[in-house]
């Protein structure tokens, strides 16, 4: 299995990191030259592109440490843990024909195939890493490029299923957590200077979701008329900004408005410990309270690797994960709100 | 700092380029303008959106300058916006540019050449603000199996060629034949060496 935890073992998906920047990630999307995008209906070519690929990925040094999964033979229940985990998209997750994942042993590296362009090389990396989740992609990119044909023109670029993806390919992003802009309403003006910067911001699931638990993923818009270098210090350098933004806000609620904070962590504290029924929303509503208060130093009575694995935990797939079986929503509510009585030692009933 | 070129009022956080008959002109709007617009801010390079309000052509087009205009200009070269009677069939995927815009993704990397102006519009509209509309507008890496220098010498003459095309188009015909030798130039050097690789 892909997503591998075993049950009262710590959770090897989950890290000590309470910073502002949760995670990058970088993503070049490659095609092969002659061939029908992977979103053409007739998809002819859909199971030789992906058996081309597996075969020469075979070849790359290190080639063989890649776990592959045909996506379209996994349980729906292993494809949304792996949309959860972020190590797929829910495009391939919901996608139809022959597509596949393949993942490095430390599930960081992957690639996923037959998504929307033939090949999506994407990197994933705790905390603020861009230049360095960037270097391991195009490693792997260059690699590749000696034995595949990729769809290029000079003129355009890397050819994609989308136009707007062509030229570098390349999307990087940061997951933020950014309760305090939250709390005080900067967060609408974040939004502005982040379109403003060409950026896109989405919620936790990316596309088109809502922001949970104050997670917010920026992302850059353009792929073409940058070089890669430059897409990523500009990105490198709005984050910056936020997480300066974000800080300044926390420094100012530390210092007027100390006694909310502390009120809105300590119910978090008690509404998890002892809810009878939660849903993913108001879970990591109370996730992000405690994550805010470990990193202002204001709660210290969780560890940080403990609670990234509730925040994981808390999502549907995960639950279920854990429970064994499927459960329904309302189920799934009672489930959640005894998993975090039982790991945060609440009572038991 | 712009004032919004719609309501007068706000500051204009939105920026488009619109190149209609190669005029270049800049669109400035605010906020609650492009949302009343049905332009999504969150997602200002969202593909359907740009050629849905493309799609919607003609309707929105009072006030000079508005969205929905000047994002069809820069969607739709004018001939296509009066008559959609041509449109070529990309011999490999058998896609057209009416089915592209249905299903919002091409079928082959061969379109790029196939639709080459109605696509170049679409990417150019959402350049960012310092990239040349003329192109190359692709400035990062090669693969591995491309040579570099070959490639270098396509994106110039493309870009050499788009910029003669406007020149005739304009009347200009001095830089017409400027661009013209420069280009010629190029050809010469190159031929023999390099094959177009689009
Ligand atoms: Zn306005
Ligand atoms: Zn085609």
């Amino acid at each position: 299995m892909l997503v591998d935890d075993a049950p009262g073992k710590p959770c090897p998906a989950a890290r000590r990191n309470i910073g502002i920047v949760i995670s990058t990630r970088v993503r070049l999307a490659r095609n092969l030259a002659g061939r029908k995008f992977p979103t053409h209906p007739d998809g002819s070519d859909r199971l030789e592109i992906l058996s081309d690929i597996k075969r020469v990925v075979g070849t790359l040094p290190g080639g063989d440490a890649f776990a592959w999964r045909n996506i379209d033979e996994e349980s729906p229940l292993e494809c949304r843990l792996l949309v959860e985990r972020h190590l797929i998209s829910r495009e391939l997750a919901e996608g139809s024909g022959p597509r596949a994942v393949a993942l490095n042993p430390e599930r960081s590296l992957g690639m996923m195939i037959n998504e929307e362009d033939h090949l999506r090389l994407q990197c994933l990396m705790p905390g603020l890493a861009l230049h360095e989740a960037y270097a391991r992609t195009d490693r792997l990119d260059n690699q590749l490029s000696e034995r595949l044909e990729f769809a290029f023109d000079p003129f355009y670029g890397y050819l994609t299923s989308c136009p707007t993806n062509v030229g570098t390919g390349l999307r990087v992003s940061a997951m933020l957590h950014l309760p305090a802009l939250a709390m005080t309403r900067h967060i609408e003006k974040v939004y502005r200077a982040i379109i403003e910067m060409r950026m896109a911001v989405r919620g936790f699931y990316g596309e088109g979701t809502e922001a949970y638990g104050e997670l917010y993923q920026i992302s850059n818009q353009a792929t073409c008329g940058k070089n890669e270098a430059d897409i990523i210090d500009d990105m490198d350098a709005a984050i910056a900004a936020i997480v300066r933004y974000e800080e300044r806000a926390r420094a100012r609620l530390a210092a007027s408005e100390r006694r909310q904070l502390e009120d809105r962590i300590w119910r978090s504290w008690g509404a998890l410990r002892h809810a009878r029924l939660m849903n993913t929303e108001e879970a990591m509503r109370h996730l992000s309270s405690l994550r805010m208060g470990l990193a202002m130093g204001l709660f210290t009575d969780i560890r940080p690797s403990e609670l990234d694995r509730l925040f994981l935990y808390s999502q549907p797939a995960h639950l279920q994960r854990l429970e064994g079986r499927e459960l329904e929503p309302g189920d799934r509510d009672a489930a959640r709100a005894a998993l975090f009585r039982k790991s945060l030692g609440g009572e038991m009933n | 700092m712009y004032i919004c070129q719609i309501c007068k009022k706000s500051p204009a956080t939105i920026h488009l380029t619109d190149i209609h008959n190669n005029v270049k002109k800049e669109v400035h709007i605010c906020e609650a303008c492009a949302k009343e617009k049905g332009f999504n801010i969150q997602t200002a390079a969202n593909l359907p959106q740009l050629l849905g309000l493309a799609a919607k052509k003609g309707e929105g087009g009072k006030l000079p300058g508005t969205l929905p205009s000047a994002l069809a200009a820069a969607v739709l070269p004018a001939s296509k916006r009066r008559t959609e009677a041509k449109d070529t069939v990309c011999p490999v995927c058998g896609f057209t540019w009416k089915r592209f815009t249905e299903q919002t993704r091409l079928g082959c990397p061969c379109d790029y050449q196939q639709f080459g102006d109605q696509l170049r519009r679409l990417i150019a509209s959402q350049l960012p603000p310092r990239a040349s509309r003329n192109g190359p507008f692709h400035v990062g890496k090669t693969p591995a199996r491309t040579d570099p220098a070959a490639a270098e010498n396509i994106r110039t003459m493309r870009s050499l060629e788009r910029r003669l095309r406007d020149a005739v188009t304009e009347q200009d015909y001095e830089r017409a034949a400027l661009l013209k030798s420069e280009l010629d130039a190029l050809a010469h050097e190159a031929t023999g060496k390099v094959e177009d690789a689009g």
